[in-house]
């Protein structure tokens, strides 16, 4: 009985360590999404990975119209091997838009549509699937639409409660859902099918991104992003900070440097001129003898009064006056600052004490004043202009070889899916194109092409225009298009261009540097008898069929398979049981060694019972029993001790 | 009885060790994934990183970007060189000689602005007739004007001078890219700076900033070019700028004015 227990545990025990490796009979495979990247999103992947970031799942359009969307399905590593191999496999993709205050049939407009891919049978060997097509819009955001249309990304702005300007509303997100089914089974007629789902939703940095690339503006990277603060006017709880606070503490600092040179000259001019005998000065310096020092205050930050500072996209073109005009505004970068004057020369003139700027009039005291302290402060571009009071902006752009921020090619497009064999498209980042090279000769009729380097005849203009690159992922003149654009590269998962970061692993594959999980090195497992695969590692991207030593010689003294392991082990005892339920009492012998079975003897009791006098626990059921005061007699298989004879008030007690 | 305890006993110890294995196993390829994935992250880092670096250089008005300085396509350009050359006031009653001469290189380098280098460029060229004269419209914000400046820094035309000069010495865009832009232009920048460091010094009525930072940079820059006109014109016109009574704003021109002539009296620049 007790080795029939041990059993059990030891079998309970062995199915739970080893039945999802071993387990006997087709089992569905288990499928996941290798690589995926949805028009400026990451290539990312795989869905298993651990702790994936949300913006892996985040993305951003190519352009205002299209989505360029390339998903991989495969297989997850370590595969029972009796699991299925799909035989067919479809993929259903669907986007979709959120944006309060539209009607379903409004948001089915601004959503985009990708193409369908039919069910496909899966050929002979493969075992990654794939998916790529251009999400399309037929609808644009731009201001083709108008300012009506516009607004549609925040309906709610007019609204009071939105009116300080700080409260983020948010504007659209796109998602897009892709569900892979996968078909499997034996039978044609009865497959069964697996399905896995992949969900792609803008994070707020992409929201944002997606305003910059439907008004055709340079595009920020998804991690310039940072928490909103009280520089934030845009519409969102994130905002790009270029160092605001700083240039704004900056900017003070050289104001009240001013504000206090303003105050000893004025001071002292006004006093000369009121002709009082006297000239009156303040600190720090006067310049005069015979000086009286008075107390200048400094302005403070709260004087010092942010009108606006980062600025979202939307928000900059469509709801503040006039700034629609100019669409590259540093205020959407994080990199400017408007400030209402102040006071700084301290003599009290003008409106509320301030010379303001009027109409046309570009200049006033307080104003230059203001715009001064600003490039003291390293304003890059500063100006003063009239608004409800005089307003000085300023920004801190920093790079003076170049318009800041860059100008994107608006117009691009997404190139056809069938060249690119892998997805990567329309990059956030200006990219490198190669030397500029200069004509010797002119042609006869010579124009200057569009990029403004070549002199060339005028029929051969359009190859001078700016235009996408073959790759499909740069942009630029397309006269100045290198080689690494256009040649492509046979790497291990397909074919992909020079310009696109790749490299060669340790595997010796070359291939995009963003499918290196699929090149990462792996470790072989012990095997389920804790043997080491003769190879010992590989590398993910390698056929690896485990090596395990597969000649056992036994001690049985049989040499056999180790899938014949298990009829040559050594068993702890015999499992088989006779006709009363009792087990063979053999024990240590080897599986493929036959024996005789030998059951315990069994005995009669006074009533009949056929029991095993070595189990004591049925030798003490079915056991005589005699009285030791009265001998009666009696076994527990009937009843219990009787009552004694002798001792009337006592039942009997058997002797020992 | 107490036999069948023990070997129950064992049997969930064997569970436990079993259990706390395929948990221990577990958490190891979790780290190991973590670690490749680490990896990878590593490498795009590095990768972009390298991305940064080469985009050092210039970009195009579409936005296209080249590495390296741009391209000077003197040699080939067909463009139009014409502009309208700086009004240069020589001052009457001139005895010395060399002042003379200074002068007249000043308004020689205004009326032959190509051959201190530049590039003529169309784009500029548009850029100027939209910025020049000044014009505030309605976008008071000056952003627009700032995008076309930001714009026009960049290719390298000399007859941008005129705007830079303008627009920073009438207070409408000031800031360091106009100075930078000034400065970049250089020698034929001169002539229409000279006469924003000339009295009367009246912060209302034109600034002297930009000047005084621009005429000490490229003086130093191109000493030859600008051969008498440092020491006879420049110099003595700051220093009499830096001389004359100031206030508020004034104040940091004039310090401008004194690194400028600091610069150029240096004789560690006197090359």
């Amino acid at each position: 009985m007790k080795i029939r227990t041990f059993c059990l545990y030891v079998c309970l025990f062995l199915f739970c360590a080893f039945s999802f490796g071993s387990g006997s009979g087709g089992i569905a495979p288990t499928l996941i999404f290798t690589s995926w990247k949805a028009g400026r999103g990451l290539q990312a992947g795989p869905s298993n990975a651990p702790n994936i970031p949300k913006k892996w799942y985040s993305f951003a359009t190519n352009n205002e119209t299209q989505c360029k969307l390339d998903v991989s399905v495969g297989y997850a590593m370590n595969q029972p091997a009796n699991a299925y191999k799909l035989t067919s496999y479809e993929f259903k993709v669907t986007a979709s838009i959120s944006l309060p205050g539209l009607s379903e049939e409004e948001l089915k407009k601004h959503t985009f549509t990708f193409p369908e891919q039919p069910k496909q049978q899966v050929a002979a060997g493969s075992t990654s699937f794939s998916y790529s097509g251009i999400g399309a819009l037929t609808e644009h955001w731009h201001p083709t639409g108008g300012e009506t249309e516009q607004r549609k990304y925040c309906p709610n702005y007019t609204e009071a409660k939105y009116k300080p300007k700080k409260t983020p509303i948010n504007g659209r997100s796109l998602s897009i859902n892709i569900k892979f089914i996968g078909y499997y089974g034996t039978d044609p007629n009865n497959q069964q099918k697996e399905e896995i789902l992949l969900q792609l939703s803008q994070e707020t940095p992409d929201r944002i991104r997606q305003e910059h690339i439907d008004q055709g503006i340079y595009v920020p990277s998804y991690d310039s992003f940072v928490a909103g603060d009280e520089y934030n006017h845009g519409h969102y709880d994130m905002m790009l900070n270029g160092g605001l606070a700083g240039y704004r503490r900056a900017w003070l600092d050289k104001v009240n440097e001013l504000h206090r040179q303003c105050n000893e000259s004025h001071n002292c001019e006004h006093n000369k001129e009121h002709g009082n005998g006297q000239t009156v000065c303040k600190p720090p310096i006067c310049p005069v003898e015979g000086c009286e020092h008075a107390d200048i205050t400094d302005f403070t930050l709260d004087d010092f009064s942010v009108t606006s500072a980062y600025r979202s996209a939307h928000h900059n073109r469509y709801h503040v006056k006039n700034s629609g005009k100019h669409p590259h505004g540093l205020h959407q970068y994080g990199y400017a600052l408007d400030i209402i004057t102040l006071d700084v020369d301290g003599d009290g003139e003008g409106p509320n004490g301030i010379e303001q700027v009027k109409g046309n009039q570009a200049k006033s005291a307080d104003g230059d004043a203001m715009r001064v302290a600003a490039e003291a402060a390293g304003g890059y571009f500063v100006r003063s202009w009239e608004s409800y009071s005089t307003i000085t902006h300023a920004d801190w752009r920093d790079d003076y070889h170049s318009p800041w921020p860059p100008r994107n090619n608006s117009s691009q497009k997404v190139s056809s899916s069938s060249s690119l064999e892998t997805s990567t498209l329309a990059t956030n980042e200006p990219t490198s194109t190669p030397s500029e090279t200069t004509p010797t000769t002119a042609p006869q009729n010579a124009i200057t092409g569009a990029c403004g380097v070549h002199t060339i005849a005028a029929s051969d203009a359009s190859s001078h225009e700016s235009g996408t690159y073959a790759c499909g992922v740069h942009s630029g003149y397309l006269c100045q298009a290198s080689s690494d654009h256009g040649t492509t590269i046979s790497g291990w998962g397909g074919s992909f261009y020079e310009c696109q970061p790749h490299q060669t692993f340790a595997c010796g594959h070359t291939d995009l540097t963003a499918n290196s999980y699929t090149h990462r090195s792996e470790t072989c497992p012990f095997d389920s008898y804790a043997q080491a695969c003769s190879s010992g590692s590989y590398y993910a991207c390698q056929s690896h069929t485990h090596d395990y030593p597969n000649r056992i010689d036994g001690a049985c003294g049989h040499t056999y398979t180790v899938g014949q392991r298990s009829s040559h082990e050594l068993q702890a005892s015999c499992s088989e049981t006779n006709a009363n339920g009792d087990s063979c009492t053999v024990t240590s012998f080897y599986a493929c060694q036959t024996h005789t079975h030998v059951y315990p003897v069994r005995a009669t009791c006074a009533n009949g019972h056929s029991y095993d006098p070595d189990i004591s626990t049925e030798n003490n059921r079915h056991r005589t029993r005699t009285c030791r005061w009265c001998s009666q007699t009696w076994q527990k298989c009937v009843s219990g001790a009787p009552q004694c004879l002798v001792k009337t008030k006592r039942n009997c007690w058997a002797i020992e | 009885m107490k036999k069948q305890i023990y070997w129950g006993l064992a049997a969930l110890i064997l569970l436990i060790i079993g259990g706390v294995f395929l948990f221990v196993k577990n958490q190891a390829e979790i780290r190991q994934l973590e670690r490749e994935v680490a990896e990878a992250d590593k490498l795009l880092q590095q990768h972009n990183a390298q991305q940064m670096q080469k985009e050092k250089g210039h970009f195009h008005d579409d936005g296209t970007f080249h590495e390296g300085a741009p391209t000077d396509p003197i040699q080939t350009d067909t463009h139009s060189r014409e502009y309208q050359p700086a009004p240069v006031q020589i001052p009457e009653g001139i005895t010395d000689p060399e002042v003379l001469a200074a002068w007249e290189r000043v308004d020689y380098i205004a009326n032959n602005i190509w051959e201190f280098g530049g590039v003529p460029s169309p784009r500029a060229e548009e850029l100027i007739a939209e910025l020049y004269p000044p014009t505030l419209s309605d976008d008071s914000h000056g952003e627009g004007e700032m995008d076309m400046l930001s714009e026009l820094a960049q290719y390298g035309d000399p007859r941008a001078a005129v705007v830079f000069a303008t627009y920073a010495g009438e207070g409408i865009v000031t800031g360091k890219g106009m100075n930078r832009a000034l400065v970049e232009i250089g020698v034929p920048a001169v002539p229409y700076l000279i006469p924003y460091i000339e009295p009367p010094y009246d912060f209302s009525v034109k600034e002297p900033m930009a000047a005084a930072y621009a005429l000490g940079h490229i003086g130093v820059q191109h000493r030859e070019e600008l051969a008498g006109v440092i020491e006879h014109i420049i110099i003595p016109k700051l220093e009499v700028f830096i001389n004359a009574p100031a206030e508020g704003p004034m104040m940091l021109a004039k310090m401008y004015a004194a690194k400028s002539v600091e610069m150029l009296k240096n004789k560690e620049n006197l090359k």
